[in-house]
């Protein structure tokens, strides 16, 4: 009894250890769940969804306070996607940050502040294309490590 | 040929370990405060913390840390919201560390000093001091307030050089020489106020803040294109020289190899470090301009016109950005490695 006790907890922790590794991808509800609150202005609310370092169109904003500022001004122009669609979901491939900027900036970017459990959206809306790079939730919401568009 | 290799290694190994010099010690933390090193490697910067050339000091809301410089007791605070690197360029031959607020506002107070006098600054001015205790603010549009509370200070910007006494600060725009000194008694600058003001000039002329950035940034690259021709040639006598110390080595030749390392090597690689030391000074400070404040510019006029780039203040920005970048990755990134992104 007690080593189908230990097996069963073996087996739990060894489940356990593999759902940490398996790399994040949100689900669509989730992705759309993040597009209307950035339409309600609300990323600015929630501690920690987007946090520097972080990828803006090409550049990289590594303060905090740029990060903050950048969703407070979008939230000041009513900034909104306006009927999005989710075109993809896919993992960061290794020409990626092309999407974001030809750049050493943005190349670097993508290989030294996205890990394994980045993915990119992208999103089409009407006023264009935009990609998002996002990451394991906080609060129920993936967490924004960039954002770039709208391309048209 | 391990063994000539490793005598090699050993000959030359002093000059190489010179460079891992440490400047500064953290005294105080609070808040969140990151220490990016010159590997790249970004942590939250801890009490005890010892910090390099190369190194980057950013505090977040509501942080600040203070840091003193291990050759004598000088201290640096550096407030909430700021980027502060620990620099270093050879001046007249005499390496120096540079203290640098690249945005916010730091306060550093020198005291006495085992060793030079360290320059200070911003990504837009430098300035020598002496037995000093200086206030410096680095605006988002790349415009710096220095303050002198004691001592005395020769500040630099656009080739020209300006002393500034006790009580007196004088305020400089990016490209541009010092502005008039003014008093400084008893004043505490409300940053965040300033700040916004400096905020307000750039909205309201976007174009003219780019393009004194773009000089700004034409003024170093021209600084690092003067060295490069001379680094090729130090590098070519140099490796002259590497190749007469291997023959000298693998005629076993000791005596006279030490002679020529010392007299011959040694200063080739110098002069040789003391160039790629200011090439380096020049790419990085254009890193942090490039960085911290464009990127910052960028960043204000995108989040506000996100939809509509054709209005005439962002379209005639991004005119001029774009052309900044280009000239960036040309220029600039082939003196940058990945470890300084």
């Amino acid at each position: 009894m007690l080593a189908v006790g230990i097996l069963a907890m073996g087996l739990a922790a060894s489940l356990l250890a593999a759902c940490a590794s398996v790399p994040y991808t949100p689900s669509p509800k989730k992705v759309q769940k993040l597009l209307d609150l950035i339409d309600r202005g609300g990323v600015g609310a929630v501690k920690g969804l987007s946090s520097a370092p972080f990828m803006l169109d090409g550049e990289i904003l590594l303060r905090q306070s740029d990060v903050d500022s950048a969703w407070s001004n979008l939230k000041a122009a009513s900034f909104g996607f306006g009927k999005p669609a989710i075109a993809s979901i896919s993992r960061i491939g290794p020409d990626s940050y092309r999407l974001f900027g030809d750049t050493m900036d943005a190349r670097v970017f993508f290989e030294k502040y996205l890990d394994k459990n980045s993915v990119l959206a992208s999103i089409d809306a009407s006023d264009g294309r935009y990609y998002l790079i996002l990451n394991r939730e906080v609060s129920g919401y993936p967490r924004i490590q960039g954002f770039k568009g709208p391309i048209k | 040929m391990k063994a000539k290799l490793l005598c090699l290694v050993f000959l030359l190994a002093p000059l190489a370990i010179a460079t891992a010099e440490q400047k500064a010690e953290t005294v105080f933390t609070d808040g969140e405060v990151n220490h990016k090193d010159g590997s790249g490697r970004t942590r939250s910067l801890e009490i005890g913390d010892r910090l390099s050339a190369g190194d980057t000091v950013v505090t977040k809301s509501a942080s600040s840390a203070e840091l003193k410089l291990l050759a004598g007791s000088s201290s640096i605070k550096i407030r909430q919201n700021s980027v502060f690197t620990l620099g270093e360029m050879s001046v007249d031959g005499t390496k120096q560390t540079v203290l640098q607020t690249v945005v916010g506002s730091v306060a550093m107070k020198f005291d006495k000093l085992a060793t030079k006098e360290p320059l200070v600054g911003t990504t837009t001015c430098v300035a020598s001091v002496r037995g000093t205790e200086i206030e410096l603010y680095a605006g988002m549009d790349g415009s710096s307030l220095v303050a002198v509370v004691s001592g005395a200070v020769d500040l630099q910007s656009a080739g020209q050089t300006v002393p500034l006494a006790a009580d007196e600060a004088v305020q400089i725009k990016p490209g541009q020489a010092p502005g008039p000194k003014f008093s400084w008694i008893g004043k505490q600058l409300d940053f965040s106020t300033w700040n916004q003001g400096n905020l307000d000039d750039y909205l309201t002329d976007p174009v003219a803040s780019a393009q004194k950035i773009e000089e700004q940034l034409a003024s170093y690259r021209t600084s690092m294109e003067d060295l490069l021709p001379q680094l090729a040639a130090q590098k070519a006598a140099y490796d002259e020289a590497y190749a007469q110390l291997k023959a000298l080595v693998d005629a076993k030749d000791d005596a006279k190899a030490k002679d020529f390392r010392d007299g011959t090597v040694f200063p080739l690689m110098l002069s040789e470090a003391t160039l790629i030391l200011n090439i380096r000074y020049y790419a990085l400070t254009s890193l942090s301009l490039r960085r911290f404040v464009l990127g910052g510019m960028y960043m204000q006029l995108k989040t506000r016109h996100p939809l509509d780039a054709s209005d005439p203040a962002f379209a005639g920005f991004l005119e001029v950005y774009s052309r900044i970048l280009k000239d960036f990755e040309e220029s600039i990134v082939p003196q940058l490695v990945e470890a300084d992104i």
